[in-house]
C-alpha cells in the first residue's frame, strides 16, 4: 500500500496551518489607546474632552458633569469618581443587562467587567453603525471622533456627506455585512451599534475575536420620543461631553414640551384621525403602540385610525379590507413612499385607495422632505435628535392654526395634481 | 470525452493525469494566497509574508487583520468548500444520481434545523450566544448540526429505496422548505427580527468564523474527510449498485452508515459554521470528474477536495471584494457558476441516454 | 472436505419477505454445485430461480437450512472473503454513466486489491484475460451507458471473470444475446468449467442449449421442488415434459422439440426420407394437423419436393411440387 503523497502533503498542510498561527483566539488589548500624556483639554463644566489623566488622583471626581436619563426607560447611568457605569436594557421588556464601564483614560478601571465592555474615555475614535444616531453626531458635532458609519448611501446631511468625499470618514457596513479589515484598520476605540435580541444578527463574533470593542444603541426602541433622544446623552458620555447634550436635551425637549402642551390646551375641539404606511399587496403594516413614533401622533393630539387593529405581534398588520373600514374616514396619511408623486399615483397603485378620505382631501403626506435621492432622507438620520421638529410638523400640518408660518422640516404634501413624471 | 482507458492499467500513473493534478493543487495554492493578501485594505505581501512567519509587521493593525480576519477565512473557505464537494461526491456514489448532493437533498437544510433548535433550547435556559460560547458553544451547534443532518440523511436514504430518481430530488428540495420554515417558526421564538435571521442563515458566509469556532471546525471537517478516504475503494464498488458491491466484498450496511456519517460530519458542521451554501456540493465533484477523467475515487476524491477547496475560495474572494461599492453574497456567486454546470450536466446526451441523472 | 469451490445446499428452503409475509419460493433443496461442472437451472418466469441464486451465492438470507461452500456455512465468511470465492452477473439493469468497458470489468478485481483499489500488472493480465474470454475488447474504451443491452452484458460476465473466483453464479447472463454469442457463450462457460475447474450455475430460458451444453440441469417449477440430473437423463424420465406440461407446453421427448399443446386437428400421416419428412410434419403441424402413424389420408413425399397425397383406401391422389403447394392443397388441419 502507498500513500499517496498529495494526502499526506495536504493533511500536514492543514494541520500546520491550523495549530501554527492559532494563538490569537483571545481580544488583545493592543487595539486600545495609546496613553498620551499630553495635555488635557477641559470642557466648560469639568469634565476631561482629550487626553489621559497622568497621575491618578482617587479623590477627584473626574466627571463633575453628568448626565441621566430623564425619559428613557433603556438605560442608566451611575457615575463614580473616575468611572461611569452605563447599564442598557435591549428591549424594555427583557431581563437582559448590557453593563459598560466607562473609565476615564489614565485611571484605573473597576473590577466585576468583562474587558470587552470595559471603554476608555474620553473616546478618541469611534465608529457608529446605525444612522438613526446620525444626527446624534451632527448635532454633537463629533466629526473628529466618528471615523465610520455604515452605509454612504443613506447620508443626507451635508457636512458628512463631505466627510465621506474626503475620506475622513468611512463606510463600513453594518452586522453581517460589516467590513472587518477597514474597520480594523482605523482602529475605532468603540463601535456603537444596533443591538438585537437575537445573538447572530449582532455585530458577529469577529468583532469580539478581533479585539474591537461595541457598544449597544438601543434609543430607537424607547417609547417617547424624548426617551429616544435622551440616548444623544449616551453617545455623549463615549467623549464626556455631558455637559453639552444635557444643554442640548433640555433645549430639545422645552420646545417639545411647549409644543405639546399648546395641543393639550386646544384639546377636545376636533380629534384629527391619521393612518400610516401603505400597502405591500394585500399587507398593510401598522404602527406599533409601543413605538415613539406613535407616541408622537398622540403628543400631536392625534388619534390612531387603526388603533383597533393592533395586536402584540411584533410586525402587526392587517388587509386592505379591514383598513378602509377602519380608515377610511381619517383626515390625514402620513408614511407615504417616494414612488407617490401625486395623488393620481394612489389610485394608480391601487383603485380602492380613492376610498380613503384622505386621499381626496389631499391631505397625504410623506416624511420625504429634502430627499436628493430615493435612499437619502433626512428625516431618517434626524428624527431621534430633533423630535421637536418632527412634531412642529406634525402639528403644523394637521392644526394649522397652532403653528402658523411654521417651516416644514420632514413632512412633504403629496400634491393633488398629477405631476409631470 | 471519451473515457480513456484507466492510467493504472498501463503499469504507472499516467503524466496526463499528475500534470492536471499538479494545476489543480497550483490553482487552489494560488487562491489560498489571494485570499491572504487581498481585501479591502491594502497590505503589501511582504508585510503578509512576515505576518504569517512570526515578524514583524509595518502596522499592527495588518496582523489582525491578516491573523484574525483573512487567514480564518481562506482556511473556513478552503476546508468548507472541499468538504462540500467530497460530501456531495459521496452522496452521488451512493444514490447513484449525480444530481445528489447534501443542498439538493436537504441535508444542509436539516442541518439548519438543528442548529435552530439548539438556539431555542439554549436561549430558553438563559444563555443567549451559543456561537460565541467559545469551544463548548462551538461543539454544541456543530454536532446539532450533524445531528440535523443526520435525521435528514436517514429519510432520504429510506425514500431511496421506495421511489424514482426525480422524486428523490423533488423530495429532497421539500425537507428543505420543511427545515427551513421550520427553523423560520423556531428563530420566530427567539428573535424580534425574524426576516433579518432568515437573510442571514440563507446567506452562506465564510468569514464569520472565529478560532475558537475552527477549533472545532477543523478537527471534525477532517474526521469527515478521513471517513471519506476510507470510503473511496467501496465507493468504487457501489457505482455497479448494493448487489454487486456486496458481492465484490463491500459490507454495504457498514459502508452505508460510515459514508452518512462522513455527509453528516461534513456537511453539517460546514453549515452550522458557513451557513448554507449552494451549489459546490453537486458542482465540484462533476467539474472534477471532467478534469480528471477518470470513475476511481482514488483520484476523484483527492481531485474533489482541492477543486472543492480552490473553487470556495475563488467564490469567497468575489464576496468580499466590494464591486461597484456593493458587496456580492457568497451564494449568489456559486449558484451563477454551479447552476449552468448543472445545466449543462442535464443537457448533455451521453448522461441521459443512460437514464441515470 | 469438499472440493475447492463446491457449493453445497442443504434442506434448503429460500423465499423473500414482502413486509410482514415471508414467501416460500422452495422448499427442501439439497443440491451441490461441483468444481468443473457447468449447471444450467431451467424454470419458468416467477419460478424463483433468481431468488435461488442469490441465496446460495450468499446475498439473499435462507428461509432454513443451510449454504455450505466448500464445506464452510456462506453466512459465516467474511463478505471479502465470500467475494474472492464467488462472483455474480445480476438480471439488475447497470445504471452507472461515465463507466468505460475497461473500468467496469476492473471493478471485478476488487476482492483481491488495496484499501486504495489500485491495480497491479497482474490485476491488468487478469482484466485482459477476462476481456478475451467474454469476447468484449472491443467495448472497452466505449462508455457502457452508449453499449446494447449484450454487449454490456459481455462486460458484466468480463468483470464476474476477472473477479477469479472458483464459484460462477449467472443469472440469466444469455438474455440479450444473438445465437452466435450465446453459444460462444456457452462454449466459453464449458471451456472455464471443465479446464479450469470452475463451478459454473447459469440461469437461461434458451433450453436447447442449455440441454446440448450442461452437465447438470436444476429444473424449477412453479410450486414445485427443484428437479436435477444430467439432462437426458430428465428427459427420459419425464421429468422436463411434466414440468413443462404444467405450463400448457408439450414436449416432445422424440424430438426434443416444444409445441404448443392443441388439441382436435384432421389427422394425417407422412412418409418419406428425412430430413423432408420430419419438416414436413413440423408444416403441417402448424396448420393445425394431427400427424399420426397411420391415419385415413397419407402424404408421400420425397427429396424433391414432389408429393402426393393419397388415402389408405384406394381414392383419387393429388400430386405436385413444392411445400407451398402442398400446403395450399390440404389448408388447415383444424377444421
Amino acid at each position: 500500500m502507498r500513500a499517496e503523497p498529495w494526502f499526506v502533503g495536504a493533511a500536514a498542510l492543514l494541520v500546520g496551518a491550523a495549530t501554527a498561527c492559532g494563538n490569537t483566539d483571545r481580544p488583545h488589548t493592543g487595539m486600545t489607546s495609546i496613553v498620551d500624556t499630553t495635555a488635557l483639554t477641559m470642557s466648560a463644566g469639568g469634565n476631561i474632552l482629550s487626553g489621559c489623566v497622568a497621575s491618578f488622583d482617587s479623590t477627584r471626581d473626574y466627571f463633575p458633569e453628568k448626565s441621566q436619563a430623564v425619559s428613557a426607560k433603556q438605560f442608566t447611568v451611575e457615575y463614580h469618581r473616575n468611572f461611569k457605569i452605563l447599564t442598557v436594557t435591549p428591549r424594555e421588556d427583557t431581563t437582559l443587562r448590557i453593563r459598560y464601564a466607562l473609565v476615564q483614560c489614565g485611571t484605573p478601571a473597576p473590577s466585576g467587567f468583562d474587558a470587552r465592555r470595559v471603554i476608555e474615555v474620553p473616546v478618541r475614535r469611534m465608529a457608529i453603525t446605525h444612522s438613526d444616531y446620525h444626527g446624534v453626531i451632527d448635532t454633537l458635532n463629533l466629526y473628529s471622533q466618528v471615523l465610520a458609519i455604515s452605509q454612504e448611501k443613506v447620508v443626507s446631511l451635508p457636512r458628512m456627506r463631505a466627510a465621506l468625499a474626503e475620506g475622513t470618514m468611512r463606510a463600513v457596513g453594518s452586522q453581517h455585512h460589516l467590513d472587518l479589515e477597514q474597520l480594523i484598520a482605523l482602529k475605532p476605540d468603540v463601535i456603537l451599534s444596533y443591538w438585537s435580541v437575537s445573538p447572530e444578527w449582532n455585530a458577529p463574533a469577529k468583532v469580539d475575536e478581533v479585539g474591537l470593542k461595541s457598544g449597544a444603541l438601543v434609543g430607537h426602541w424607547e417609547r417617547t420620543p424624548l426617551g429616544a433622544l435622551d440616548w444623544l446623552k449616551v453617545v455623549a458620555m463615549y467623549v464626556n461631553r455631558e455637559g453639552d447634550a444635557n444643554a442640548i436635551v433640555a433645549g430639545v425637549s422645552a420646545r417639545y414640551d411647549s409644543l405639546r402642551a399648546r395641543v393639550q390646551q386646544n384639546a377636545g375641539r376636533d380629534s384629527v384621525h391619521y393612518i400610516t404606511a401603505f400597502p405591500a399587496g394585500d399587507n398593510w403594516e401598522l404602527q406599533r403602540a409601543d413605538h415613539s413614533a406613535y407616541t408622537r401622533m398622540q403628543d400631536a393630539g392625534l388619534v390612531y385610525a387603526f388603533r383597533p387593529l393592533i395586536d402584540e405581534s411584533d410586525f402587526p398588520s392587517t388587509t386592505l379590507e379591514a383598513a378602509i373600514v377602519h380608515g377610511s374616514a381619517a383626515d390625514v396619511w402620513f408614511g407615504a413612499p417616494a414612488r407617490w408623486k401625486s395623488t393620481a399615483d394612489i389610485i394608480a397603485t391601487d383603485a380602492r385607495l380613492s376610498a380613503f378620505r384622505a386621499v381626496g382631501r389631499g391631505q397625504v403626506y410623506s416624511w420625504r422632505r429634502g430627499a436628493s435621492e430615493s435612499d437619502r432622507v433626512p428625516y431618517s438620520e434626524r428624527w431621534l435628535a430633533h423630535p421637536d421638529e418632527v412634531l412642529g410638523d406634525i402639528i403644523a400640518a394637521t392644526h394649522p392654526a397652532l403653528l402658523p408660518g411654521h417651516t416644514f422640516h420632514y413632512l412633504q404634501r403629496v400634491p393633488a395634481a398629477p405631476s409631470a413624471r | 470525452m471519451t473515457s480513456v482507458a484507466m492510467p493504472a492499467a498501463r503499469g504507472a500513473t499516467s503524466a496526463a493525469l499528475l500534470t492536471r493534478f499538479a494545476l489543480l493543487a497550483a490553482a487552489t495554492a494560488l487562491a489560498f494566497l489571494l485570499e491572504l493578501a487581498v481585501g479591502t485594505v491594502r497590505i503589501p505581501f511582504s508585510d503578509v509574508v512576515s505576518i504569517l512567519s512570526g515578524g514583524a509587521s509595518t502596522d499592527e493593525s495588518w496582523r489582525t487583520i491578516v491573523q484574525t480576519v483573512r487567514l480564518p477565512r481562506a482556511l473556513t473557505a478552503a476546508t468548507g468548500g472541499a468538504a462540500l464537494g467530497a460530501s456531495g461526491l459521496v452522496l452521488q456514489t451512493l444514490f447513484r444520481n449525480r444530481l445528489a448532493g447534501p443542498w439538493l437533498l436537504g441535508v444542509t437544510g436539516g442541518a439548519r434545523l438543528g442548529v435552530a433548535l439548539m438556539i431555542v433550547a439554549v436561549s430558553w435556559s438563559g444563555y443567549f450566544l451559543p456561537a460565541q460560547l467559545g469551544i463548548p458553544g462551538s461543539v454544541g451547534v456543530a454536532l446539532s448540526a450533524s445531528v440535523g443532518a443526520l435525521g435528514a440523511l436517514l429519510i432520504m436514504a429510506l425514500a431511496a429505496r421506495r421511489v424514482g430518481t426525480v422524486s428523490l430530488l423533488l423530495l429532497g428540495v421539500m425537507i428543505t422548505f420543511l427545515a427551513t420554515g421550520a427553523s423560520s417558526v423556531l428563530m420566530h421564538l427567539v428573535s424580534e427580527d425574524q426576516g433579518r435571521v432568515w437573510e442571514a442563515w440563507n446567506d452562506g458566509n465564510f468569514g464569520g468564523v472565529t478560532w475558537a469556532n475552527l477549533r472545532v471546525l477543523l478537527p471534525l471537517l477532517l474526521l469527515g474527510t478521513l471517513l471519506a478516504v476510507a470510503l473511496m475503494k467501496s465507493l468504487d464498488a457501489l457505482t455497479l449498485g448494493e448487489r454487486y458491491a456486496e458481492s465484490m466484498g463491500v459490507s454495504v450496511r457498514r459502508i452505508r452508515w460510515v459514508a452518512l456519517a462522513a455527509v453528516a460530519l461534513l456537511s453539517g458542521a460546514t453549515t452550522a459554521f458557513c451557513g448554507v451554501v449552494a451549489f459546490l456540493d453537486i458542482a465540484v465533484p462533476q467539474i472534477a470528474r471532467r478534469i480528471i477523467a477518470s470513475t476511481e475515487h482514488r483520484f476523484l476524491m483527492p481531485a474533489t477536495l482541492l477543486l472543492g477547496a480552490a473553487l470556495a475560495m475563488y467564490a469567497d474572494l468575489l464576496a468580499h471584494v466590494p464591486i461597484g461599492n456593493r458587496i456580492l453574497h457568497l451564494n449568489a456567486i456559486t449558484s451563477v457558476l454551479g447552476a449552468p454546470v448543472v445545466i449543462w450536466m442535464l443537457l448533455r446526451k451521453s448522461g441521459a441516454a443512460n437514464g441515470d441523472t | 472436505m469438499s472440493a475447492h469451490g463446491t457449493l453445497t445446499a442443504h434442506a434448503l428452503t429460500v423465499g423473500y419477505q414482502i413486509g410482514r409475509e415471508t414467501r416460500s419460493v422452495c422448499a427442501n433443496i439439497d443440491v451441490v454445485l461441483a468444481p468443473g461442472e457447468l449447471v444450467c437451472l431451467l424454470g419458468p418466469n416467477g419460478a424463483g430461480k433468481s431468488t435461488l441464486m442469490n441465496t446460495l451465492a450468499g446475498a439473499l438470507q435462507p428461509l432454513a437450512g443451510t449454504v455450505l461452500l466448500d464445506g464452510v456455512a456462506i453466512q459465516s465468511l467474511s463478505v471479502r472473503e465470500r467475494a474472492q470465492r464467488i462472483a455474480i452477473v445480476t438480471t439488475e439493469r447497470v445504471q452507472a454513466a461515465g463507466l468505460s468497458g475497461y473500468a467496469l470489468v476492473a471493478l471485478g478485481r476488487h476482492p483481491h486489491t488495496g484499501w486504495l483499489g489500485a491495480l497491479t500488472a497482474g490485476d491488468a493480465a487478469r482484466i485482459e484475460e477476462a476481456l478475451e474470454m467474454a469476447s468484449a475488447s472491443a467495448f472497452r474504451d466505449r462508455q457502457i451507458g452508449e453499449l446494447s443491452d449484450g454487449e454490456r452484458q459481455r462486460l458484466l460476465l468480463a468483470r464476474a471473470l476477472a473477479q477469479a473466483s472458483s464459484v460462477l453464479i449467472l443469472d440469466e447472463l444469455t438474455a440479450f444475446l444473438d445465437l452466435p454469442r450465446r453459444v460462444e457463450t456457452m462454449h466459453t462457460l464449458r471451456r472455464l468449467a471443465r479446464d479450469a475447474g470452475r463451478a459454473v450455475l447459469l440461469s437461461t430460458h434458451d433450453l436447447d442449449l442449455a440441454l446440448r451444453c450442461a452437465d447438470r440441469i436444476w429444473l424449477l417449477p412453479r410450486n414445485g421442488s427443484l428437479a436435477t440430473g444430467i439432462p437426458e437423463s430428465l428427459i427420459l424420465n419425464g421429468t422436463f415434459a411434466a414440468a413443462f406440461a404444467a405450463e400448457g407446453v408439450e414436449f416432445d421427448i422424440n424430438d426434443g422439440n416444444f409445441r404448443v399443446h392443441q388439441s382436435g386437428g384432421r389427422a394425417i400421416s407422412v412418409r418419406g426420407p428425412e430430413p423432408t419428412r420430419h419438416w414436413t410434419t413440423r408444416a403441417l403441424q402448424r396448420l393445425g394437423w394431427n400427424v399420426t402413424e397411420d391415419a385415413d389420408h397419407c402424404v408421400t413425399t420425397d427429396n424433391l419436393q414432389q408429393w402426393e397425397v393419397g388415402g389408405s383406401r384406394g381414392e383419387p391422389v393429388s400430386v405436385g411440387t413444392g411445400l407451398d403447394a402442398l400446403l395450399t392443397l390440404l389448408g388447415r388441419g383444424t377444421q
